[in-house]
This record gives C-alpha cells, structure tokens and sequence, in this order.
C-alpha cells in the first residue's frame, strides 16, 4: 500500500500546522434531488431513493437523467426581489430557507456585527440559465428587454451577490468559481480568512442549477449517460447533471460558544497541471491535496472513517480516482460517491458532499454508492451500494474538477479534533 | 475602526498589458508621466508565449491576457514556476465565451464546440497556466465584481502568509461581448499580475507591502484622467492605485483596494 504519511512529504506540503484557530461549523443545510432540506436529504439517503429522474428539462432534447430540485421550478419570486430572478437564485434561496440557517446566522451577527461576518461562495455557473433565457427571447423578439439585463445576476458573482442580499452580511464577500471544485475550497479560503482575523465568522456556500449551457456541454464532450448514473460500476457510461445548493456557518473556536460540534480539521487543494478537461493518469494532483488535509489535520489515512468520493459514473475520472483511493486508504476504509442520489451538482458538488459526509457525525449513516452493483474489475476499490452505520470521528470529502483543480477535506468531531 | 492583520509580504515580480502599454516598464512609465501615453490606446495582442503553439490557438483571449501578464510576472520575480501557487481574479470571466454558448443554445440546434465549453470555465486562465507551467500547487479562480482585485490581493497573501508559499495573483477582464455589453461599462482591456512572497528570498524584493482593514480609502493617485477611466470601468484595473504606488520613486506609499462597502485593504508600500 503506498500510504499517505507526515514522514514522506514533498516539498508541496507546507507541513506547517496552518490552522491556528479552531474552526467550528456551527450549523449547515442543503438542497438538491435528493431532497429540499436536511431531514429530507437523511431521508432519502436511508431508503437509497434516488433523487434522478428522466430528463424533462425545459429545450432540452438530450436522453438522460437529470437531478432537478422541482421546488425551484415552484418558487415564486417576491416583488420587491424580481430583479434578482434566476434559477440558480432561486436554488440559493431555497437553501437559505432550510433549517436553522439564518437563526443561526442572526445569533453570530448580533454577537459580531455584519460587518464582520464574511461570505464565501461557490459556483461554476452562476446564474447562466438568465442569459440563456435572454439570449432565447433576443432570439425571437429581436432585443433583450431592460428586465434581463441585470448587473448582479448577468454576473459571476452573482450568488454572494444575492446572498448577501438576502442576508444582510456585510463584511468581504467572494465567489470561487473553479468548476466542480468550487464549493469545496470555500472552505479553505474561509479558514484562511478567519485565521487572519479579517472576520470572526463565514457563510460559506455553493450553488449550480441545470441549465442549457452544463447538459449540451457535457453533452459535447460525451460524458452524459443516458441510464441512471452509477459510478465506478462496471457498466457506467458517463454523468448525470443535477442541481443543488448548500450553506455552513463557520466560526472560530472561541465564537462557536459550544454549538461547534463539528470542526474542519484540515482541506488541501492543488492542480493537475495535466489537461483542462481529462484527470491526470495516475490522479497526482488528487493525491498532493489529500496529502496535504491529512498533514494539515495530523491523521493518516486509516484515522479517515469515511469518505465522499468524487464518483461522478465516467469512465476515466472514477478509473483513475477508485485506483488512486485504493492505494492511499487501507482496505476497508467506508468511502462511496453519492452521485446516484443527487446527480452531479458541478459547483455545488463541494458544499453538498462536504455536508453529507459530515452529517454522518449525526446521523452514523454511511452511504453507500447507489447504482453501483458490480464494481468495475479494472478498479480495485471495493464499494458497494448498501449503506453502511458507524460511528465516524474523521470524515474526508474529495472534489475534483475541470482544469485539474482538485480540493480535499477533512472534517472531525469537535471532541477529537486536532 | 482600523484593524490590523497579518498579510505582510514581498512583491517579487510584476506584469501587465492594456491599453497602450505592453508591459509593467510601460505601464510604470506612463503612471508617472502621461506624456509617456501613446495617442492610440489599442492594446497590442497578448503574446502568452509560455502556452505551447497549438494550445495557445485555442486559448481564448481572457486567457491568453492573463497568461501573458502572469509570465512577465514570475519571470521578473526569479521564482521557480512549479513553487508558486495561483490565484486568478476577473469580475466579468469570459464574456466572449458566454456570448457563444448562449447565442447557440437559443438555436434549434444547440451545438457546442467541447473545447469552447471546458474553456468556459472561470477557471481557464489557471488551467491553462498551471498546465503550462506544470504547477501542482493551489490555484484559486476569484469573481468579486468590483472588490475582485482586493480580494483576491487578499486572497493570495492569506494563503502567502498561512502557506508559506509564494503566489502569483493575475487579475483580468476584457471588453464585454453581446448583451453583457449592456450591462457592463467595460471599455477596454486589461491585465495585471504580481509575484508575493511571505519572507524575502536571495534578492531583494520590489516592494514590501503592510496591509491592515481600513474603514475608508486612500485618495485616488494624481494620474492622468486615462487611468480613471480604466480603473473606474474594468474591474481588473481597479488593482491600478496598487501598481501606481508601486511605480512611484518614492520610498513609502500608501494605497487602499476595496474589499466590501466601507471596508479597505490599506496597504503600506515601502521600497
């Protein structure tokens, strides 16, 4: 086994133990097909009841399966708040709206003030389906009317945009937008932000809705399956697109006053430097940033009780990560993609995993990796598709996307922490 | 309220290309003296030589802009390419590309070319560069609209500091294309990019630069009415009051980069 340790580090790993502070994740939420909602979601994941349908998405002619949030579709837009209309808004909200998210947010304000409280997103897509949907009626009509022509949704930006909006934070805001890897360094930078002392709390968050752009791409580049998604089975032929959005409050230490059960213990992040859209080979990329969470969090990887694998069901990216992952962890280590449930939710990918693997600290649920029934024999990883219960202590969850971009991190229970 | 943070570090190298200048000797000259200004603003092609030929063909333009401006950087800064790590900052991304893919999706047919699409993503320009460079190190890829430059300032010396790394941040935007042309005021290109270090190397740096959280700006740098302009307008630019007290003879200047309403990286430059 050629196993991860603090002893054999490259020169890319600072070693250093960078987290001075303790960060504590005082409370999360999420949507996604799987469902509207944590309960919903914990739900879903006990009775492996995907939440992918057959395409029935607006233009859209492709024969696959999506993972849409059909609440979304549902939303009705305030009128004082029209101008902020877009899909992937709307996703936002939603998310905003799930749990204890904004009682929890207003406590932390009311202790430190907006202005102190920082904003982290993440999304690859912002709010494109508004473009697309302007670009369609300039198409007919000739012209894009003024209400399509939004500044703070025709923007990147967009969702810390109208998170902010919706929130009232008023301290730094940013959004990282490095395709499916983006909701997963949200962590990283927040923990740096907050080990700096610019703030004393962040709202960190991703956000991709369905959208033209994403399933004719994909499309393009023939990574979409027609079948259900099942990843690193032996008979997977490409992804499903899905949406989602997800939030975690983040504090340091002394401001969690208890509520952080949960702490992020340590987060790498590297490149590929191979190709813009193709896995490095032999997944070196993935391997320096998981290398580098597991020294940041002190652990090896037989300390790691679960992790969320990338596992989007194509052929090369789950060959090269199930043999990478093999080779890292001992046998045995619980880990599965959840793909199946979700579809693969592209720059949200990050927050919604990340929230699912450190849910299993409440729940004790380990997913499986639903719609794997036969792994394929040129990976040697063993998984399955039942779910598993444990009583996990460290958690990893693993994003890798487009541009070689790859981030890796480790969640732990407040009460063995580093 | 003034609060003071440890994001201390060294500017090792710079690089930039817009309108009427080709480089930071350009730039750098034409910030002090505006007689040094060309009459014609068009921005020469970025060369960004560093990409091999055919995959410098199907770079788009933002990233052939900001690759340009990221290899005059690190070759002024001695820095070895694979150590650095990256971060990436636009306020619009790839409007040109967007503009592609939108126009032909509102078409029965709906076809995209693959590589327009993985090019898409906001991250291109730090694909194409650690690629290029063969860096496996972190590379972050920052929209912020108009706090994009401070930000992502900010971004690259928490992860310096913290890290212990040193980080190339190159900031972009190009002139927006098809309806973002009518919600942006971009009018002109422009690309920059610096090399921070959190400790001196063997040589000595170009600037040492103090940051601290600041509850209003600096005022704006004496400079010719071109320069206002660009930095109004291009979210990119708005990293110039940075790059001009940098240009400046004198040994300490002082520059602030918006983070958020009210609040501002006040940066101490000393040379």
């Amino acid at each position: 086994m050629l196993a991860i340790s603090a002893c054999n580090m490259t020169p890319l790993i600072s070693g250093k133990d960078v987290l001075h502070a303790k960060i504590c994740i005082v409370d999360y939420d999420l949507v996604c097909a799987a469902g509207v909602g944590l309960p919903a979601v914990r739900a879903a994941l006990v009775q492996q009841r995907t939440g992918l349908k057959p395409n029935d998405f607006p233009e859209c002619a492709l024969e696959t399966y999506i993972g849409r949030v059909a609440a979304v579709d549902e939303y009705v837009w305030p009128e004082a708040d029209l101008e902020w209309k877009s899909r992937n808004n709307a996703l936002v909200e939603l998310a905003l709206q799930q749990g204890t998210l904004l009682e929890s947010l207003a406590r932390i304000r009311d202790r430190v003030g907006a202005s102190r409280i920082g904003l982290v997103m993440g999304s690859s897509t912002s709010s494109i389906d508004r473009a697309e949907a302007a670009y369609r009626v300039q198409r007919e009509q000739g012209s894009v009317p003024e209400e399509f022509l939004r500044l703070k949704v025709l923007n990147p930006h967009a969702p810390a945009f109208y998170t902010a909006h919706r929130t009232g934070i008023a301290g730094p805001c940013v959004t990282l937008s490095t395709a499916c890897s983006s909701s997963a360094k949200v962590f990283a930078t927040a923990a740096r932000w907050l080990n700096a002392g610019i703030v004393d709390a962040v709202l960190v968050g991703g956000a991709d809705s369905l959208c033209l752009t994403v399933l004719y791409g994909f499309h393009s580049l023939q990574l979409v399956s027609s079948k259900l998604c099942s990843p690193f089975d032996e008979s997977r032929d490409g992804i499903n697109l899905g949406e989602g959005a997800g939030f975690a409050l983040l504090t340091r230490e002394d401001l969690a006053q208890g509520e952080g059960a949960i702490l992020l213990s340590g987060y790498g992040e590297s490149s590929d430097a191979h190709h813009m859209s193709h896995p490095h080979p032999e997944g070196e990329g993935a391997r320096l940033a998981m290398r580098q969470a597991l020294a940041m969090a002190q652990l090896q990887p037989e300390q790691i009780d679960y992790v969320n694998l990338h596992g989007t069901s194509s052929r090369v990216n789950d060959f090269v990560e199930g043999n990478l992952m093999a080779q890292v962890f001992p046998t045995g280590t619980p880990m599965s993609s959840t793909k199946g449930w979700t579809g693969h939710t592209l720059g949200a990918a990050g927050i919604v995993e990340a929230i699912i693997a450190l849910d299993t600290f409440h729940t004790g649920l380990l997913p499986g990796t639903l719609h794997c029934k036969r792994v394929d024999p040129e990976i040697a990883l063993q998984l399955t598709q039942d779910n598993r219960q444990g009583a996990p202590l460290h958690v990893m969850s693993n994003s890798f996307g487009f541009g070689g971009n790859n981030a890796s991190l480790i969640f732990s229970r407040a009460e063995v922490g580093v | 309220m003034t609060m003071q943070i440890d994001l201390t570090c060294y500017v090792y190298g710079l690089g930039a290309w817009g309108p009427g200048f080709a480089n930071w000797g350009d730039l750098q000259a034409q910030l002090l003296d505006p007689a040094r200004i060309p009459a014609d603003l068009t921005a020469p092609p970025p060369k960004a030589e560093v990409i091999p030929g055919n995959e410098r063909r199907r770079a788009p333009p933002v990233v052939r802009a900001a690759v340009e401006v990221s290899a005059q950087a690190t070759q002024a800064a001695g820095v070895g390419l694979g150590d650095l790590a990256c971060v990436f900052g636009s306020g619009l991304g790839d409007t040109e590309i967007t503009d592609y893919m939108c126009t032909q999706l509102a078409t029965p047919e709906k076809q995209l070319s693959p590589t327009r699409f993985h090019n898409s993503v906001h991250n291109a320009p730090a694909g194409y560069w650690t690629i290029a460079t063969h860096c496996m190190r972190s590379a972050n890829s920052i929209a912020a609209y108009n706090q994009t430059a401070g930000i992502s300032l900010m971004e690259a010396a928490t992860q310096a500091r913290q890290e212990q790394v040193p980080v190339l941040v190159t900031l972009y935007d190009l002139c927006a294309r098809g309806i973002y042309s009518n919600v942006y005021t971009v009018d002109q290109d422009f690309a920059a990019a610096l090399v921070i270090s959190p400790s001196l190397l063997a040589h000595p740096p170009l600037a040492k630069l103090t940051m601290k959280l600041a509850p209003s700006a600096c005022a704006e740098p004496a400079w010719a009415p071109s320069f206002a302009h660009l930095c109004a307008n291009n979210p990119a630019a708005r990293v110039l009051p940075l790059l001009h007290g940098l240009a400046l003879p004198a040994p300490q200047a002082e520059a602030s980069l918006e983070l958020a309403a009210g609040i501002f990286l006040k940066i101490l430059i000393e040379k």
